[in-house]
């Protein structure tokens, strides 16, 4: 995806004496239990190795930007720098010499150390993270490049220690798209999942809707009124090339591509009212899931494949359905409150998140396939289109509150709420890229 | 534009009415015309000439505002016609229903009567949502609104191949207040003749 990241030289140096594999036991952030903590973690000034006076300032930037970056993930609680009980200018960075009691003492679980050195526009940086209630090195990393690769490189540790604590890097190689609307025309948009490097992919100035993201990250399909009609089309995002891949002259609207980024969920009233079919897209052949007078819309795969959770008026109002991946065994899934759509499910479990009315407003809610109670994730102003991160832990959705739109990430408990992107006239349907390995 | 050219044209009409009747019948014309001219005719004070184009004034003025007086009244006429025509132009919709009312139903049979008189004519029936709910449902209940009109206009003998369909959901609002009034507005099924 990014450029730079090839040209970028990482020498990854493994300690070996300290190594500690993520799959060796000791689960450190439990992400998916409901009363998970926020992680107590300290970071120290990276050190400044050759005294090079000129880059004085690199030493709080490092770990400032280690921090903010750690602090995005909504997993970890970075303990204030006044508070620490060791003389910060006389740190040692290595196992050796860290006094693990003065940080066990200040409540810290975790206690990450840096130095670098910089000769010219060189950059050598080393980081390490510690256990400090075990007294030993958890991982120690080092990267070579250029000064202003530094950004680069401490996202790479990030992940490291989300790899160490977490057991999986993280996000941060992740962007999520959306419809921005201004004036009477919308545009698909995507941010990187921190809120930087937003970018405008599309310049139709028409009503532009519903991207998707394919799970090879390559493709984004929509829905544009570019040439007149509701057409579907797909994007190659790195040739930027648009192709049209369904033209009915009536409704087509684009839903969830299949693992294999070989077909794809649409909706379609092509053979008369809103039916729900499986697009191939080598040869575009159809086949059709639904057959019903009623509106059948917004479906979405299992993580296997084999259900499809769906929207249908066939009831009278707007509900969620499960069928199977033929179209059989139809079954309505929610009956609280009159109004359920935009159905999201989750990426590695039977959990299904949704938007539903509640107290007169819309929510995010989710609800396990097998039933129960929905558990409603947010409560201010209007909260709409709900999509998961590929790693199950976070939401992307569309806030509504005191007239403006944004589009916000959550954790997946509904806490951590971020605003990712604001400031056009309203927003739609966000999309979560798969990993697009740019760090 | 076209409002300035009827005042324009209006005007011309009077100074050139003015010009061929001032020589017979309105000697105090010619008279003050042969003073603006010459400036030697005897006979009237400057006071008697101030006064005659201060009420020449009066009677331009007087004609220019009545000129306006009878455009307003045909921009409203006009406005009038529109807005009836307009009634023909759009059935409304109960929120996240596509059935047709008597009253939706009832313009649907004058469109109907339209289309049967200009057979020449196509239509297009665009349909539309309030911007509550979801976005993509809303594009699907957009559809169903334009296809209920364009059924029922089927059944009243019009050929459903002079009729095509198209649901812009809630992406092309009429007013964006949240209100009951606004939000009916934009519940609609709106016909645009080809």
């Amino acid at each position: 995806m990014r450029r730079n990241s090839i040209v970028l030289f990482f020498v990854f140096v493994l300690w070996l004496a300290a190594m500690v594999p993520a799959a060796d036991g000791k689960v450190y952030i439990n992400i998916d239990s409901p009363s998970a903590q926020k992680f107590p973690i300290a970071i120290t000034p990276f050190k400044n190795m050759n005294n090079a006076s000129s880059q004085e300032s690199l030493s709080p930037w490092f770990a400032d930007t280690l921090g903010k970056t750690l602090e995005i993930t909504g997993f970890f609680n970075i303990l204030d720098r006044k508070g620490f009980l060791v003389d910060q200018t006389r740190l040692g960075i290595s196992t050796e010499n860290i006094q693990f009691p003065a940080w066990t003492g200040i409540g810290a679980e975790s206690l990450v150390t840096g130095g670098f050195t910089v000769s010219g526009r060189d950059l050598t940086l080393e980081c390490r993270l510690f256990d400090v209630v075990q007294g030993k090195l958890i991982v120690g990393k080092r990267y070579t490049g250029k000064v202003e690769e530094r950004k680069e490189m401490i996202v790479r540790f990030a992940q490291e220690i989300l790899v160490a604590l977490t057991g999986e890097k993280g996000l941060f190689d992740t962007k999520i798209a959306f419809t921005g609307k201004r004036g009477g025309s919308s545009e698909i948009h995507y941010v990187n999942f921190d809120g930087t490097e937003p970018v405008k992919l599309t310049n139709y100035h028409s009503i532009t809707l519903s991207p998707k993201w394919s799970p090879d990250g390559k493709q984004i399909s929509f829905l544009s009124y570019k040439d007149g009609a509701p057409d579907l089309h797909v994007m190659d995002l790195n040739r930027r090339t648009t192709r049209k891949i369904l033209s009915t002259g009536r409704l087509n609207l684009p839903a969830t591509w299949s693992t294999d980024s070989k077909r794809m969920l649409v909706t379609s009233s092509k053979d008369g009212s809103e039916d729900i079919y499986i697009l191939n897209l080598a040869d575009s052949r159809m086949t059709r899931l639904t057959n019903d007078p009623a509106i059948d819309v917004s479906p979405t795969w299992s993580p296997d494949g084999k259900q499809i959770a769906f929207v249908s008026d066939r009831g009278g109002t707007p509900q969620i359905y499960v069928m199977d991946a033929t179209g059989a065994n139809v079954r309505r899934l929610t009956f609280e409150g009159g109004y359920n759509t935009s159905p999201a499910w989750h990426p590695r479990s039977n959990r299904i998140a949704y938007e539903g009315r509640a107290g007169g407003t819309f929510q995010v809610m989710v609800l396990e396939t097998e039933g129960g109670t929905p558990v409603q994730l947010t409560t201010n102003g209007r909260c709409e289109n709900p999509a998961w991160s590929p790693d199950g832990r976070y939401i992307a959705f569309v806030s509504r509150l005191g007239g403006k739109s944004r589009v916000c990430v959550m954790n997946s408990n509904g806490t951590n709420v971020r605003v990712i992107h604001e400031g056009l006239d309203a927003y739609v349907s966000p999309t979560w890229s798969p990993h697009l390995n740019f760090y | 534009m076209r409002r300035y050219g009827i005042l324009l044209a209006v005007f011309m009409a009077f100074v050139l009415a003015v010009t061929l009747t001032s020589g017979c019948s309105t000697p105090k014309k010619a008279t003050k015309e042969d003073v603006t001219k010459s400036g030697t005719k005897p006979g009237l004070s400057d006071e008697e000439l101030a006064k005659q184009r201060a009420e020449q004034e009066a009677r331009e003025r007087a004609l220019r505002e009545q000129a306006i007086r009878d455009q307003e009244a045909r921009d409203r006429a006009a406005a009038a016609e529109a807005a009836s025509l307009k009634d023909l132009s759009r059935i409304y919709f109960d929120f996240d229903r596509a059935e047709l009312s008597s009253e939706a139903r009832e313009i649907l049979g004058k469109v109907a009567a339209q289309l049967k008189a200009s057979p020449k004519k196509a239509l297009t029936i665009e349909g539309n949502c309030d911007d509550r709910g979801t976005n993509e449902y809303n594009l699907a209940l957009g559809q169903q609104r334009a296809d209920a009109a364009a059924r029922y206009l089927q059944n009243l003998g019009i050929d459903r191949k002079r009729i095509k369909t198209i649901s812009y959901g809630e992406e092309r609002p009429v007013c964006s207040e949240a209100t009951e009034a606004c939000w009916h507005k934009n519940r609609n099924a709106t016909f645009v003749y080809r």
